[in-house]
């Protein structure tokens, strides 16, 4: 192969090739998926609320894909099923979101369903605050850089976390109170946005 | 260019229109060494770059024919293979196990707003809105309640009761609404064991027409065979407790099943 | 032609003893050399800084991992796991390993196009700035501002910087070609030529389909999969691959066994490696015919794999012996060792039945190292044993050290890849195993029977980065000029006579 031309045309080709294949045909066979809408004009999956959609980028930044899973995959296969991290995922059920963290390992669990399963935003919030508190073995980091602990001003803040749920080291001196940041609040609204209890045509059960 | 006659390679020849620099290079390196490398002696200088081999170049064996033989069986496989698993080229379809597991029926177009509407308006007999209600219950339950009490409803040993086979699932409905509305927490029996742990409220996130599909799902699965919940059965309960705050215990859920809400 | 003194003595005496050579010829290396010696002595010291920081964010990764509460128990922002972990990721694939694989090329490039390096500042200024870049991305990531898509964590406005500096690598490449000796091109230059094309490509789609005008839903985690794998398929793997191929030869001196394998390995791999970001994705919410196409593709990597393997035994066989005497030759067939083995372990991993145990698993955190480290990295240090002393102008000061920093890598990289595979295929099978209708094992306990491996990881990293310092100590003599000045190469032992 002594000419250039024909090593980049060679080098065009098949690159283009999988280009083609892996970025262009899907993106017009399944690049514009619509929700599902019911009779009762519910939407599946349906629009994130709030600041769960300033989450995605506090949940990207601060690396929760790197040990956290957001795909069910089938249950004969695979033991996914069995862990109650919900039914099978497909498609359509990333369209509502902005920027998607399918992720690639499980040092955790599943978080496809997490906001269905711990519905309860201040359970996330003390669970970031302290894995191990709830999670005895559990290897996830702490996150209190997302928590800052100020003394109550009048009024105790609304969003203040629970101290009673905490363990004694963790409570803040008399007078003082811990309080998310606006990121930790988005992080949770997140948190609380993934759920796919709805049902889908293409989600064979 | 003549070629090197060990290996039929054209080399440069020297004599190759050099330019001036490229001269002086050649036939003076020391001229050059003198700036960068000032007081080391040119054999030192030079060590590396003048034991070294020439560049390499190419050998031209043929490639071996079982070698070939090996491509060609690989690639005969992966066209089977492609055969094989691409479902012809369906996007509704993610797993080889879609036929076994009852796949969409027609390969209609995918992603169409509309259609599920048609189907909706479709279900109008009590059985298939029966199924409807099974099917998203089913996905509901799994993706909420079975990390706790499992997919196949056997919960948690010692932690988390099961709902198959507990008479709090299966008897009667205005107990049952209550527990799911507002969680339960302390100690309990559920099917002749005892627990005591503590289940969140899940009123405030799951909406009237969910709840009814994960109870008619719960009381209707692993031998469970209690009556349907309709939506209405659970918003009537949500507003007859709707100042309620707390989890219930088993003793108030007691007496609740002695005297139904109005 | 002029004889200068002990020089010509020296090159006449080599010129008895090895085939095929020239004083002439040795005298336009020199000369090359000398045009090449500043740009990649800058490409390849940064790069070994930024290996040397890259394995310290891995080292504080691996620690918390096993240990989250160390050090600030989740106190500091920038300290915390998550950070370290895409911090560790960007500062050794964009700061080291692209960097070294840019100085070898560029060096290489020089050598096969047997010109002297034309228009030094454009390659300097793409350097300077391609580590600006690389500085700003990872304290932004640090800064928490990562976009926590994996490989492309740095923020679209630092993949600008480095694809503007990457562009301008490319079109030094193509100036070099332009101003190339005529001749055949040499199997490195096609794939340093295909690299330094594709990467610009591959890196605009990535960014412009994920951030700039984001694509739907599931296309996204295509495109960043197809990106992931390209970047090291059609990246990394042939700068690694040009190498070897051509120091292999070079050091034995003798032709590369076959040019019709060479040239059947190159596009085979060019065809069906583009194809296999899919297979990253396998049971995911993607369509079942793109992850078969990928899995079909990775299958057939079997093709390339098995020809460039075979390429390059056939080259050494009769020469091992070499190994023993090489740092060079060592290195970069521990390294060519590595890509068959790593390349093997890849396709097994996308056929769907052994998938479904490792996926998700830290098995494809070990594949992972063995691919980038024990692959890549090991033929880079080849490479830059062989280059430096030329740039330098001196040898390397201690072949005690160079041994040090092999067997680091050699024993190091080996327990980081058994602690990963067994850790990986035990969490594979306990998330399997079925006990009745609940699964046999509680999610917690398998990250609980994860934890020794992950320990002796952190073991392994150590070794590692004990290597990485005595390799940069010794880089750092050589570039001071306190090399050994002498015309005698520095080798693990004194060859034999054969
Ligand atoms: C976080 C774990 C958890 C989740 C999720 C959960 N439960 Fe429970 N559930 C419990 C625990 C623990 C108890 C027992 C509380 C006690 O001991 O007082 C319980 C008790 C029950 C009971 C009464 C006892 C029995 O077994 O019959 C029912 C009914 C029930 N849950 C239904 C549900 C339904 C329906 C869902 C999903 C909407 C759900 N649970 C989700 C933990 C959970």
């Amino acid at each position: 192969m002594n000419r250039l031309p024909t090593l980049f045309l060679g080098f065009i080709l098949t690159f283009l090739s999988a280009w083609v294949g892996l970025i262009a045909v899907p993106y017009f066979q399944f690049g514009n998926l619509k929700p599902e809408v019911t009779e009762d004009n519910t939407y599946s999956p349906p629009n994130p609320a709030g600041s769960a959609i300033a989450g995605e980028l506090v949940y990207g930044a601060n690396g929760c894909v790197y040990c956290h899973t957001q795909q069910v995959r089938n249950k004969i296969d695979t033991s996914d099923g069995q862990y109650g991290w919900g039914r099978q995922t497909v498609a359509r059920d990333y369209i509502s979101q902005r920027r998607i963290f399918l992720g690639t390992m499980r040092t955790g669990p599943d978080l496809a369903n997490t906001g269905a399963s711990k519905s309860e935003a201040m359970w996330q919030h003390l669970h970031l605050y302290n894995p191990q508190h709830f999670v005895g073995a559990s290897i996830m980091p702490s996150f209190r850089y997302l928590y800052v602990t100020q003394k109550i001003k009048g009024q105790r803040s609304a969003f203040a976390l629970d101290e009673s749920r905490l363990p004694p080291g963790d409570r803040p001196p008399a007078g003082y109170e811990i309080v998310p940041t606006q990121d930790a609040r988005d992080l949770v609204a997140y948190l609380l946005s993934l759920n796919r209890s709805y049902s889908l045509k293409e989600v064979k059960e | 260019m003549k070629p090197d006659t060990e290996t039929n390679l054209p080399v440069k020849d020297p004599s190759d229109a050099l330019v001036p620099e490229e001269h002086l290079a050649e036939h003076h390196p020391e001229a050059k060494n003198a700036d960068y490398a000032e007081g080391i002696d040119v054999t030192q200088v030079h060590g590396a770059i003048l034991r070294e081999k020439s560049d390499p170049h190419d050998g031209q064996e043929p490639i071996p024919v079982w070698i070939i033989a090996i491509c060609l069986g690989v690639v005969l496989w992966g066209g089977y293979y492609l055969g094989k698993n691409t479902a012809n080229f369906r996007p509704d379809i993610f797993d080889t196990h879609a036929a076994a597991i009852g796949g969409p029926a027609a390969p209609g177009a995918p992603g169409a707003a509309g259609d599920t509407k048609a189907e909706g308006a479709a279900a109008d007999s009590p059985e298939k809105q029966l199924a409807a209600l099974m099917k998203e219950g089913k996905s509901a339950y799994g993706s909420i309640c079975a990390s706790c009490h499992q997919a196949g409803g056997g919960g948690q040993p010692g932690t988390y009761p099961p709902l198959a086979g507990s008479e709090w699932v299966t008897g009667d409905s205005h107990v049952l609404i209550p527990i799911v509305l507002h969680g339960v927490h302390g100690p309990m029996t559920v099917a002749g064991a005892q627990y005591n742990n503590n289940m969140q409220a899940w009123g405030p996130t799951i909406k009237d027409k969910k709840m009814a599909a994960i109870l008619t799902y719960i009381r209707q699965s692993w031998g469970n065979n209690a009556s349907p919940v309709t939506p209405e059965e659970v918003g009537k309960i949500r507003e007859a407790f709707k100042d309620r705050k707390t989890q219930w215990t088993e003793a108030e859920l007691l007496q609740l099943k002695a005297n139904p809400p109005k | 032609m002029s004889a200068i003194g002990t020089e010509t003595t020296l090159g006449q005496e080599y010129s008895k003893v090895v085939p095929n050579y020239s004083v002439e010829d040795a005298a336009e290396r020199s000369e090359l050399d000398a045009s090449t010696r500043l740009p990649v002595l800058l490409y390849l010291g940064s790069s070994i800084f930024w290996l040397l920081v890259g394995t310290a964010f891995a080292l504080v990764a691996s620690f918390k991992l096993h240990d989250p509460a160390l050090f600030d128990n989740g106190m500091l922002s920038w300290l915390s796991w998550p950070r370290m972990r895409m911090a560790h990721l960007n500062a050794v694939a964009y700061g080291w390993a692209a960097t070294a694989g840019v100085g070898v090329a560029i060096w290489l490039t020089s050598r096969l196009c047997r010109t002297t390096l034309r228009y030094p500042a454009i390659v300097i200024v793409a350097g300077v700035f391609w580590n600006i870049g690389v500085a700003i991305g990872i304290t932004a990531i640090l800064a928490g501002q990562s976009t926590g898509v994996e490989w492309l964590e740095f923020p679209p406005y630092v993949g600008a910087i480095l694809f503007a500096s990457f562009g301008l690598i490319s079109l030094w490449t193509l100036l070099m070609f332009w101003y190339r000796a005529p001749g055949h091109i040499y199997v490195s230059q096609w794939y340093i030529l295909a690299a330094f094309f594709w990467f610009p490509w591959l890196y605009a789609t990535a960014y412009l389909l994920i951030f700039v005008f984001p694509v739907q839903g599931v296309l996204q985690p295509i495109t960043n999969w197809w990106y992931g794998h390209n970047v090291l398929g059609l990246w990394f793997t042939p700068l690694g691959l040009a190498s070897a191929y051509y120091f292999i030869p070079k050091v034995i001196g003798r032709p590369v066994y076959s040019y019709y394998l060479s040239a059947l390995g190159f596009w085979s791999l060019a065809f069906f490696y583009s194809w296999n970001g899919g297979h990253h994705l396998i049971g995911g919410p993607i369509p079942l015919w793109v992850q078969t196409v990928s899995i079909v593709a990775s299958v057939m990597m079997i093709i390339p794999v098995a020809v460039t393997a075979i390429n390059h035994h056939m080259t050494l066989t009769g020469n091992f012996h070499l190994l023993l005497t090489s740092p060079t030759l060592r290195f970069t067939v521990f390294g060519a060792m590595c890509y068959t083995l790593v390349s093997v372990q890849g396709m097994s991993m996308a056929i769907p039945s052994l998938n479904f145990v490792t996926h998700f698993t830290h098995y494809t955190v070990g594949h992972s190292h063995l691919g980038l480290y024990s692959f890549y990295s090991s033929i880079m240090f080849g490479a830059m044993y062989y280059i430096v002393p030329r740039l330098a102008q001196c040898e390397w000061p201690s072949a005690g050290l160079i041994k040090l920093h092999f067997w680091c890598v050699f024993y190091g990289s080996a327990l980081m890849f058994v602690c990963l595979s067994v850790a990986g295929v035990t969490q594979g099978t306990m998330w399997l195993a079925k006990n009745g209708d609940l699964p046999a094992y509680a999610f917690i306990d398998t990250v609980q029977a994860t934890l020794p491996y992950l320990i002796g990881r952190s073991v392994a990293g150590v070794i590692l980065a004990l290597g990485h310092v005595a390799f940069a100590y010794h880089f750092m003599l050589m570039v001071l000029q306190m090399g050994k000045h002498t015309d005698k190469p520095t080798l693990f032992t004194e060859p034999t006579k054969a």
